[in-house]
């Protein structure tokens, strides 16, 4: 393998980098993301990918539930589960049905409505809490959070401190910035934005809060500007180290209306692999069904991928059974690799 | 010896251009990762085809009857005959078809149905005959069991009847029924249809002829992987001796409204038995990936797993379709995906022969 990565562009040196653990520069980055050889991009990433995790694959037994169902802005995965409102009875009585030692995590995620302050919020950890002691909670998008706190008006300190209180476990977080159908008008607005943001970061750090971050592309975005927001992630993470798993994802918006190319193959995988190579201080990068499809899961797994997602799971009628735990377990082994229970492993620690 | 080493061994006699046995396919199935098969296949691809270039062609599928008695439980297309479902498409409907595919470019119909008692060679005959008369298109028609079947119906051999079919018009005959070529697996998913030796006969027969033909592979019905090895080396075998075949072309078993059921094996398998495929049949020119049954995606990927064939921009398909593959691109999207893999897209003929 490493004799083709060495016939690459500058192969043989981003080699020696990529063994060495070298970091590698934005313009190493751009220029794997712009090769053709892919199987080499793909040997490189797994090279890095089995340094930091072997053979592992890991999963989390979770549900999702969207208690304003809004699409959410910043992530087309979580606006799978954005369908319909649900009461407060009605996503209670869902949770009371959720299997304790089926179930280990639930992840709240919600399009931002201005009738859910923070007390609102607040409320709703405590009641899941209350209802589900050992489920750990990992909940809100960044702008939830701000919306929450732009009602209050709370600083981002006393905002995560208040839901801390309440019992949340992790964030959600998600991309770093919205979506918008409007994509080219994204694009000119992203920088402002992921720099807004920054601040939330530093004080989900303050606080021990970690979160997983995305990063929405479009199939036909230009590579550097691809790059350049990995690298301003791999700033943050130097700087704060909150983040716990890279998802890159396709950018969908949940309407007929926008129509945006298909995601290639070779673009989801290049977007796996150079993330991987990039985010260098990051432990974990998805590469889940519900963002690739099964098949591309499976082979994002040989291409830099460590994290297939959640397995979602039975005995949750707010999602209907999307994937279990022992399907995916065995998309994992149909690939070589080993499925490791996130966390199982978390609570043995 | 250690899993890994027998893998660096079997990949340096590869890279050394030697030709790998059955024994070494079935260790590479088992124990190279996703990425040395990739590499391996991508090997071969690169000295077969060294031009970065992927080929399709344009043309359209017509399915003119989907009456068949043999009843393949893996079959969701077929209609026995006396079902109100069956259909036996019109010689006007047949043209309107064709006439609608050359206005837009096309250049080659892949006319298959079932095995329907009531079609003998005269209406083979006449329908191409006609074809050729109306259109200059390529005639990629029918398949080894249809071809069996005509025979049997019209008491001719099956050398005669191909011989009669291409005077009449037919020029190529598409791989398809290869399924799986052993006998132990035919019996369970097809036990009426026609056996190993038969298909092969009908390639050998019609590649003796001056035809040439396809090769096909539907596997992950109830196969094992000896069974794909096996495939492989039988398709191989006949190859040396006739070098009939232009192109390979394996897909999974699409298990959607069918009598066998079971699940679809992924994407992930597909791209390994690609590359597998690329990987030990030195001696056939072209491997087609099946974006149809895969998805664009993993289609596309296919590409740095030995195909260097897109196949056809398929106007409309309705066998894998019953089945429930409902993937589907036009010429401008399939493009897009070869130049997004760093290829140069071509126009080819059935010949795999490039074209403007």
């Amino acid at each position: 393998m490493a004799t083709e990565i060495a016939q690459i562009d500058g192969g043989a040196d981003l080699l020696l980098k990529v063994l060495s653990g070298e970091r590698l520069s934005a313009s190493d980055c751009l220029r794997l993301w712009k090769t053709r050889d892919l199987t080499s991009l793909g040997a490189l990433a797994n090279l890095r990918r089995e340094a930091v995790s072997g053979n592992a694959v890991f999963f989390r037994r979770e549900v999702h539930l969207n208690y304003t169902g809004l699409p959410v802005p910043s992530c087309p995965l979580c606006n799978r589960f954005a369908s319909r409102r649900l009461s407060p009875g009605q996503w209670e009585r869902s949770l009371e049905l959720i299997h304790p030692d089926i179930v280990a995590e639930l992840h709240l995620t919600a399009g931002a409505s201005p009738q859910f302050g923070l007390d609102a919020l607040c409320a709703i950890v405590r009641r899941v809490a209350a209802l589900r002691p050992s489920l750990k909670v990992r909940a809100f998008t960044w702008s939830e959070l701000e919306t929450a706190a732009e009602r209050e008006g709370t600083t981002p300190d006393q905002t995560l401190e208040a839901l801390v209180e309440a019992g949340l476990d992790s964030l959600a977080g998600g991309a770093l910035m919205d979506l918008t159908p409007d994509r080219p008008h994204l694009v000119g607005e992203r920088t402002a934005q992921l720099e807004r943001r920054a601040p939330w970061v530093a004080a989900a750090a303050a606080r021990g809060l970690r979160c997983e971050v995305s990063w929405v592309y479009g199939d036909e975005d230009d590579p550097q500007w691809i790059i350049d927001g990995l690298a301003r992630i791999r700033d943050l993470q130097d700087r704060w180290g909150i983040f716990q798993c890279f998802t890159p994802l396709l950018f969908q918006w949940p309407s007929d209306d926008v129509e945006i190319p298909m995601a290639t193959g070779y673009n989801q995988l290049r977007a796996v692999a150079v993330g991987r190579l990039i985010l260098d201080n990051l432990a974990r990068v998805r590469g889940s069904w519900a963002a690739l499809t099964e098949s591309m899961m499976q082979v994002a797994f040989w291409y830099g991928a460590d994290d297939a997602g959640g397995a979602v799971l039975p005995g949750d009628d707010l999602t209907g059974t999307v994937i279990g735990q022992e399907q995916l377990e065995e998309l994992i082994r149909g690939t070589g690799r080993d499925p490791i229970d996130d966390l199982r492993l978390t609570n043995d620690d | 010896m250690r899993n890994s080493d027998r893998v660096r061994e079997i990949a340096e006699r590869f890279y050394s251009g030697k030709r790998l046995s059955f024994e070494d396919g079935l260790d590479l199935y088992r124990h190279a990762n996703l990425l040395e098969l990739s590499q391996m296949a991508h090997w071969m691809r690169v000295r077969l085809h060294p031009e970065p270039a992927v080929t399709y062609i344009v043309s359209r599928n017509i399915n003119y009857t989907n009456v068949c008695w043999v009843r393949c439980s893996f079959c969701a297309f077929y209609r026995p005959p006396g079902s109100e479902e069956g259909y036996v498409l019109t010689k006007e409907v047949i043209f309107q078809k064709i006439r609608e595919m050359v206005d837009a470019g096309g250049i080659e119909i892949l006319i298959q149905g079932g095995l329907n008692p009531r079609l003998r060679i005269e209406y083979y005959e006449d329908l191409f005959g006609s074809i050729k008369k109306n259109f200059k298109v390529h005639i990629h028609g029918l398949s080894a069991a249809e071809i069996l079947y005509i025979a049997h119906l019209s008491r001719m051999t099956v050398k005669d009847t191909i011989a009669r079919l291409r005077a009449s018009g037919l020029d190529t005959i598409p791989g398809a029924g290869g399924e799986v070529l052993v006998d132990e697996v035919r019996k369970q998913i097809a036990p009426l249809k026609d056996t190993t030796d038969e298909w092969l006969g009908v390639m050998r027969d019609a590649h003796c002829l001056g035809m040439r033909t396809t090769a096909t592979m539907m596997y992950g019905s109830v196969d094992r992987a000896e069974h794909r090895l096996e495939h492989l080396m039988r398709v191989r075998e006949l190859q040396d001796e006739t070098g009939g075949f232009t192109a390979f072309i394996p897909w999974n078993y699409q298990p959607g409204g069918t009598e066998l059921g079971g699940k679809k094996t992924t994407g992930f398998e597909y791209l390994k038995m690609l590359a597998l495929s690329r990987i030990l049949l030195d001696n056939v020119s072209n491997i087609q990936a099946s974006w149809v049954t895969q998805g664009p995606q993993i289609a596309q990927l296919a590409l740095r797993y030995g195909a260097n064939d897109f196949g056809s921009t398929m106007f409309e398909e309705h066998v894998v379709k019953a089945a429930g593959a409902t993937f589907c691109m036009n010429e401008e999207e399939l493009k897009r995906q070869v130049w997004n893999a760093g290829y140069e897209p071509r126009r080819r003929n059935t010949y795999y022969q490039y074209v403007n």
